[in-house]
């Protein structure tokens, strides 16, 4: 047996969700036509199908772009902090893809090593994803070279299959899916919901991870991403990218010390205070990035830092993203490509 | 530092690297029974960018210590008695012996990199030669994602390397 839902009756359980005050991130489509995953204010503004991939990413839910970390006020010559209690609103993220949900995980492993990040631990335990399984992709996934698929189940707690009528094939996968959709959805029948094969694999890991290894200094990151602007726009809206920088806004007062997203693409990101910058070339930022995600972090956190969703490349204004960086890597180490 | 007893120490400071190398000289100093010769290297720019001068006279003045000052050529003045010269020019000019020696190098990056080959080259072993790096830190807790070298998280797994582990990481520093 299959449980199903009726769309109608998911988009009414929507509107139920945020009657009971919960946080609903979804696919939206954004005044000019982009869809973005948004905080909904109702169920009708929810788009589950009929894209590849949002335009940013649901990491948001976990990691926002800008977090209060602890407060203070200057009493004289004494300074006198207070705590911010770690925001734990319940949160359901409705219509991520596969590559979103499963950077959760993969975010796990920084946010929980030696120290425990509490403000993004709060918000994980509150935050529940059903995915949709990807019907559709483009050239720019790879979600098939990095391990993953149109239906892997990792990061989700809920999947959503699309089945002909008008109807979704509910799997949950963790206790909060069962929880979420526990006397919702209707037994049927098994169905038999096409999954696609999704991209066929682009390249080999353990290759990239080789070269990467062996090729710190190579001529290559300077042929291969000679064309970065380093706008950073790969990075804020990749699920997996987590930088940040901490930053103190107030007055003789007082104020807020504020986490807010940064990123390693950014000239700043690495100067030091004499003024010296280890990374004082793009290609050498471009080089941390994908040294992070395919060596650094799978070296030591045992995960490849990257869902394959393509997002990067998407929003590349030079179709750069790691993808086109990744490939152009393999064919160096193939030697199909000559690095000058 | 206690791993050091009995050892010859050598500290090389530059620039505003004199204030944290500072405390250890002071440790040395003050449990000086527990080492040998005690080399400090110390230089800056220019004579104006020299920091705790008076104290650097009073080390000059206990037993078997040695202080050596430098400037950058051009950094001199007409009053300057003593080296003139890159730390590790001047490092390689001075006969500082290096057997049974540990060294203690901070300064900026450029300096780092210059300094470590030459005590690599007077003979000192590279697990006896520290350095501190300097890695822009933000929140210290290995989760911002901006000091690391390569695998390592300077915050975390550092600041303090020695040569040898230096010698595995990646220039980014
Ligand atoms: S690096 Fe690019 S493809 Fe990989 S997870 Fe981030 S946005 Fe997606
Ligand atoms: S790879 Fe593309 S999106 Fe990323 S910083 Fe460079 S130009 Fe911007
Ligand atoms: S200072 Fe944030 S990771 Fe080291």
């Amino acid at each position: 047996m299959s449980d199903v839902i009726a769309k109608d009756d998911l988009l009414r359980l929507v509107d139920q969700w945020l009657a009971e005050g919960k946080r609903v991130l979804g696919p939206v489509k954004a005044g000019d036509g982009v869809i973005l995953y948004a905080p909904l204010a109702a169920s009708s503004q929810l788009v589950l199908e009929g894209f590849v991939h949002a335009a940013n990413s649901i990491k948001e839910a976990v990691f926002p772009r800008s977090e209060t970390i602890y407060t203070y006020k200057f009493n004289g010559h004494e300074i006198e902090l207070s705590d911010v209690d770690p925001d734990s609103t319940q949160c359901i993220v409705i219509g991520a893809r596969p590559c979103d949900a499963a950077s959760l995980p993969v975010l796990d492993h920084l946010f929980n090593w030696d120290y425990k990040d509490k403000f993004y631990n709060a918000r994980r335990a509150a935050t529940t994803v059903v995915t949709v399984a990807c019907s559709e992709y483009d050239d720019n996934c790879f979600c098939t070279s990095v391990g993953l698929g149109p239906a892997a189940e990792q990061g989700s707690d809920a999947m959503l299959l699309k089945a002909p009528d008008g109807w979704y094939e509910v799997r949950a996968v963790t206790d909060k899916g069962t929880a979420l959709f526990n006397g919702k959805t209707t037994p049927a029948p098994e169905i038999k919901v096409p999954i696609s094969d999704g991209p066929a694999k682009k390249f080999d890991t353990v290759d990239i991870e080789t070269f990467l290894k062996n090729n710190y200094e190579s001529d290559a990151w300077r042929d291969i991403t000679m064309r970065c602007l380093g706008c950073g726009a790969c990075a804020y809206n990749c699920p997996t990218c987590h930088c940040f920088d901490i930053v103190d806004e107030g007055d003789a007062a007082g104020g807020r010390r504020v986490k807010n997203w940064d990123s390693c693409q950014f000239g700043q990101f690495t100067v030091h205070a004499s003024g010296h910058n280890p990374r004082a070339v793009q290609a050498q930022r471009q080089r941390q990035r994908i040294q992070h995600k395919f060596r650094i972090y799978p070296e030591k956190f045992g995960a490849i830092l990257c869902t394959g969703c393509g997002t990067c490349t998407r929003n590349c204004p030079v179709s750069l993203g790691v993808l086109n960086t990744l490939e152009a890597i393999a064919a160096v180490a193939r030697g199909s490509i000559e690095v000058k | 530092m206690k791993d050091w007893k009995g050892k010859n120490l050598i500290f090389i400071g530059g620039g505003i690297a004199m204030p944290p190398i500072r405390c250890a000289i002071w440790y040395a100093l003050e449990n000086r029974a527990d080492y040998g010769n005690i080399t400090i290297v110390y230089g800056a720019r220019t004579v104006g960018d020299l920091v705790f001068v008076d104290e650097l006279d009073q080390w000059a003045q206990k037993e078997r210590t040695s202080v050596i000052q430098c400037v950058d050529p051009g950094g001199e003045t007409p009053e300057w008695k003593h080296e003139i010269g890159l730390i590790p020019h001047v490092i390689e000019r001075s006969n500082i012996p290096a057997e049974n020696s540990v060294a203690l190098v901070v300064g900026p990056p450029i300096m780092i990199r210059f300094t470590l080959p030459v005590l690599d080259k007077m003979g000192m072993a590279k697990k006896d030669i520290y350095t501190s790096l300097e890695n822009r830190m933000k929140c210290g807790i290995g989760k911002c994602g901006r000091c690391n070298c390569g695998p390592v998280y300077v915050c975390k797994e550092g600041p303090i390397f020695s040569f040898e582990q230096l010698s595995q990481l990646p220039s980014d520093y």
